[in-house]
């Protein structure tokens, strides 16, 4: 006799199994095209043409199949990930194969089944392993990430049970025959043993009707529960690759419903992390369910979960924009994105904007500056030298504009940046240009906080004044401004556009910065949120640092794209204290500042500077380590 | 022959300020249009306004007495005033641009079937046919505009230090009590009245702030002392501070300066211990005169002050204030 079974042995009512199989698969694919159906009825015409990347729907597939981003700093998730995925989609693959071999073509027998046995074996037992470390993770580490709610018990304890049955039914199977070939079938083989082949045979039926009932209503439940993700993941992955920085709702949508609120982002947010009335993953539940009640079918999808407070929804104003939350988020969810879309909403009915953001707006709107009501206020930092550099109308005598920026043209502390960096392009021989006065504000502020039509008017005498002095070539003091010359003007002239670190990078590759000075100091080097992570530039600073004689560059614990915000970002430099939770953002940063024993702190952003600036100064270790920026330290290694 | 009433806002047993604004206003209109400058005061008891009104040379001061009239419930008063209108006929009412006249004179204007012009700056009598000439900014302040209307009673408020103060005369006005029918039922009802203490850092003339420069909680009591001396000298003199000391709780929120705080400009702004964060700047840089007292020469705070002291308070201050003191 070869080795293999009889698919339905000893079972009656084979029909009425795939009656029921046939209608759980049908409501199935319906609530999968429901989903379908309204990102569709959601999106407009154009988000919806996606392209077809073979390079990066490869990249996707092999990312879902290792779940690579799963395992990033987060090791035994990964492997709890792992372990599930594989062990469901090797049992779901065998299911669908023994269908074929029972219906179509009869194919397991001898060695391959064998090896089928086996295979599903291993993967009954990676799920169950999985599973139950899902479980010790969430209810007996009881990691601060995870929340725990109606569905984040059924749903684990379901497979649990679906795993145990289907081991059950196995070695009910075995007991009664006991075919030698059948010890491949280990587990099964093993609890066989135990049992009596008169109480198997009797209670085989109920096994097999239980374990097929709990195994086709796991699959109803997908489409109501955060296991929507199995679908909606590769979707968001993908898509966020094709996307990348442009704004399209499919993406927000997809995403939404693609996060099975893992919490990885709370653990990382620096709102969250000082102690704000804030989580990008509440946030993000908050957004699904209204996107949900709001729009056909009116009503909330995950009955399970009582998650996606709305009131999550009013937390729209402490979102820095840092951008953490999409380093970490394994369907690459960009939260701030979708707290973007309910402050633009909010600008436009007027009612959530807090009277502090609405002041420097109407700043911004008259005065060109969120800060000072004077746009001469702009020229208060420029020596005779400088002054000589102020482009004269209709004239172009000069190679590159720098634009200064608002905050570097009129804060006393952040000036330090404009004077040291014209200091540093003067004696590179830079033939430079200044708008002084005539500089608009690039418009960063009123889009990170919602005002669209007050950044399309910024951004239009932007443009407006590039077109009249023929300005092409632009470097800025501002990450900020340099980010959003980037990624929003991309409609209008073409800009080569720089920010101060490249171009000084630029001019130390091409050896016109030569560094004399031996500074012999201990430094860190804070990474700027729309430097770093937004504009992806993390080598170039740390180079040019490196490369100053007598200079020991120490990392902070949170570096590179794990940078923790100064917390001025996204309009919070303008933001009153009410937003404040336990601690300051810019004080959790200063303190690991100060930890690394650095004697100075530099940074590459005027908010980050003055943020940085003030908040060691709060903590009273001014003495310490010093606020630096990247200029100012390049300027004292020149002169 | 046009008459003008003025109602006197009170402020406890006195009269709010720019009554005294009125005054003069009322008097020079009522002389241009022949007529009469009148007062008015309402409360429960406003005998002891009343009297002081009467010392400013007004034509007619009257009174209205009635327990109902102790809060500003609108109903009642609008209901008090369209009565006093109806009865006294003046051509012009005037009040203060106030909160009250917000509330008070479009409702009037409404049920008197005139028209109400709030906020005004300059009043002016027309020769050609007597009817007065409002003269009020729009726009956010970029254009003035001087508006006519044809309707009795003209009803207009007044911004506040837009004319002098009125002076006493030596002689007292004649009182008469106005009886009127006060509503008795009201959609409104007072139960209780709260007092909130509330510090106004954008009334004083003079702030002396604090920041993380101050050492010691106690030290503040310093810049009490000196803030005192000042009010000693009847200028409105107030602590603040920067937003370090808020955080950790020396001081309420409502002291804090700049940004996240109050807006200020006073005559003069000490700063103690404070660098100056630029949330900080925004909120007093318009001050006209910044002192400013730090160890630290090279802080922001110094880039914008008038004068600077490179010394530590603790030596400063209690000489300042003794220098303070003989000069009082």
């Amino acid at each position: 006799m070869f080795p293999g079974r009889e698919t339905f042995m000893g079972i009656e009512g084979k029909g009425i199994f795939y009656i029921m199989a046939i209608f759980t698969i049908l409501f199935f694919v319906t609530l999968i095209s429901l989903y379908f159906y309204r990102w569709k009825r959601l999106s407009n015409e154009d988000e919806l043409k996606i392209p077809l990347d073979s390079n990066q729907l490869f990249q996707t597939i092999l990312e879902i199949l290792l779940g690579l981003r799963i395992f990033k700093n987060h090791i035994t998730s990964g492997i709890m990930h792992f372990l599930m995925f594989w062990g469901f989609l090797v049992l779901l693959l065998g299911t669908a194969i023994l269908s074929i071999h029972e219906h179509i073509l009869h194919f397991i027998q001898g060695r391959l089944y064998l090896i089928f046995s086996f295979a599903l074996e291993i993967a009954g037992l990676m799920l169950l392993m999985g599973v139950v470390v899902a479980i010790f993770r969430r209810y007996v580490e009881r990691l601060s990430r995870l929340e725990r709610k109606n569905e984040d018990l059924i749903l684990p304890l379901w497979i649990l049970l679906v795993v145990i049955t289907g081991f059950l039914v196995e070695a009910a199977r075995i007991s009664q025959t006991y075919p030698q070939w059948e010890k491949w079938s280990f587990v099964g083989w093993t609890i066989a043993q135990q049992l009596n082949p008169q109480t198997s045979s009797k209670v085989y039926p109920f096994l097999w009707w239980t374990h097929a009932i709990l195994s086709l209503g796991l699959l109803v439940f997908i489409p109501f529960s955060k296991f929507f993700h199995i679908i909606g993941a590769p979707i968001s992955i993908y898509l966020q690759r094709v996307f990348k920085d442009t704004e399209r709702n499919v993406q927000d949508l997809v995403f939404s419903d693609a996060c099975m609120r893992c919490g990885r982002c709370v653990d990382i947010c620096p709102s969250t992390q000082a102690g704000e009335h804030y989580s990008p993953r509440d946030f993000v539940q908050a957004v699904r369910r209204s996107q949900w009640e709001e729009n056909w079918p009116n009503r909330e999808v995950r009955i399970l979960s009582n998650s996606g407070q709305k009131e999550a929804l009013l937390r729209l104003w402490h979102c820095t924009t840092c951008g953490a939350c999409l380093e970490v988020c394994p369907v690459y969810g960009p939260t701030f994105r979708l707290v973007l879309k309910q402050r633009e909403q909010a600008v436009e009915e007027g009612t959530l904007v807090p009277e502090l953001m609405a002041q420097t707006l109407e700043r911004l709107y008259k005065y060109d500056n969120p800060w000072m009501s004077s746009k001469r206020e702009k020229l208060g930092w420029l020596d005779e030298q400088n002054k000589l550099k102020l482009i004269p109308q209709g004239k172009r005598e000069f190679e590159l504009l720098y634009f200064v920026g608002c905050t570097t043209s009129v804060d006393a502390r952040a000036r330090g940046i404009a004077t040291s960096f014209t200091k540093i392009m003067e004696m590179s021989g830079v033939n430079y240009g200044l708008l002084g006065d005539k500089e608009p504000c690039c418009g960063d502020i009123a889009k990170r906080v919602g005002e669209i039509g007050l950044f399309m008017e910024k951004k239009d005498s932007c443009q407006e004044v590039f077109e009249r002095y023929e300005i092409n070539k632009i470097v800025t003091s501002s990450p900020h401004c340099y980010y959003t010359f980037k990624t929003e003007y991309k409609d209008g002239i073409l800009l080569e556009t720089w920010h101060y670190s490249t171009f000084l990078y630029e001019l130390l590759r091409k050896a016109v910065l030569q560094f004399k000075n031996n500074l012999n100091l201990k430094v860190t080097y804070h990474d700027p949120c729309y430097l770093g992570r937004h504009s992806r530039i993390f080598d170039e600073p740390r180079k040019i640092i490196t490369s100053i004689p007598g200079i020991n560059l120490v990392e902070m614990p949170h570096n590179r794209e794990h940078s923790l915000c100064c917390g001025g970002g996204g309009g919070r430099m303008w933001q009153g204290n009410e937003l404040n939770g336990r601690e300051r953002m810019s004080e959790i940063r200063a303190k690991e500042a100060v930890a690394t024993g650095a004697e100075v702190l530099i940074t590459a952003c005027p908010l980050c500077l003055i943020m940085m600036e003030d908040a060691i100064k709060s903590l009273g270790h001014d003495k310490k380590i010093k606020v630096m920026d990247l200029n100012e330290l390049v300027l004292e290694a020149l002169a | 022959m046009g008459d003008v009433l003025i109602l006197a806002e009170l402020k406890g047993s006195g009269l709010e300020k720019p009554t005294f604004e009125l005054i003069t206003l009322a008097k020079q209109l009522a002389k241009e249009l022949n007529g009469k400058a009148l007062g008015i005061v309402l409360g429960k008891d406003p005998t002891e306004p009343a009297q002081e009104l009467r010392r400013f040379g007004l034509d007619l001061v009257f009174k209205v007495q009635d327990p109902a009239l102790e809060s500003f419930i609108p109903e009642i008063w609008i209901n008090a005033l369209e009565q006093v209108l109806k009865e006294l006929k003046p051509q012009v009412f005037l009040m203060a641009h106030s909160p009250m006249a917000r509330d008070l004179l479009p409702r009037l204007a409404v049920r008197l079937n005139s028209i109400s012009t709030m906020d005004c700056v300059e009043l002016k009598v027309d020769p050609k046919d007597n009817r007065l000439l409002r003269k009020k900014p729009i726009y956010g302040g970029n254009a003035m505009a001087v508006l006519k209307c044809n309707t009795n009673p003209e009803i207009v408020s007044l911004r506040k230090n837009s004319y002098p103060m009125a002076q006493e005369n030596g002689q007292l006005s004649e009182l008469k009590d106005l009886s009127l029918n006060i509503l008795k039922t009201t959609l409104t009802q007072v139960l209780e009245t709260k007092k909130r203490e509330v510090v106004e850092l954008d009334k004083a003339e003079v702030i002396i702030s604090g920041g993380r420069g101050v050492a010691e909680r106690e030290d503040f009591a310093q810049l009490e002392q000196l803030a005192s001396l000042f009010e000693k000298k009847g200028i409105k003199a107030l602590v603040g501070c920067s937003r370090p000391i808020v955080d950790k709780g020396w001081m309420s929120s409502d002291r804090q300066v700049g940004l996240t705080g109050t807006m200020v400009a006073p005559s003069l702004y000490i700063a103690i211990g404070i660098s100056g964060a630029i949330q900080h700047l925004v909120g007093m840089v318009r001050s006209k005169k910044i002192i400013a007292i730090n160890t630290d020469t090279g802080c922001n705070m110094f880039k914008v002050a008038d004068y600077g002291l490179s010394e530590d308070y603790k030596e400063i201050l209690p000489l300042l204030i003794k220098k303070l003191e003989e000069m009082l």
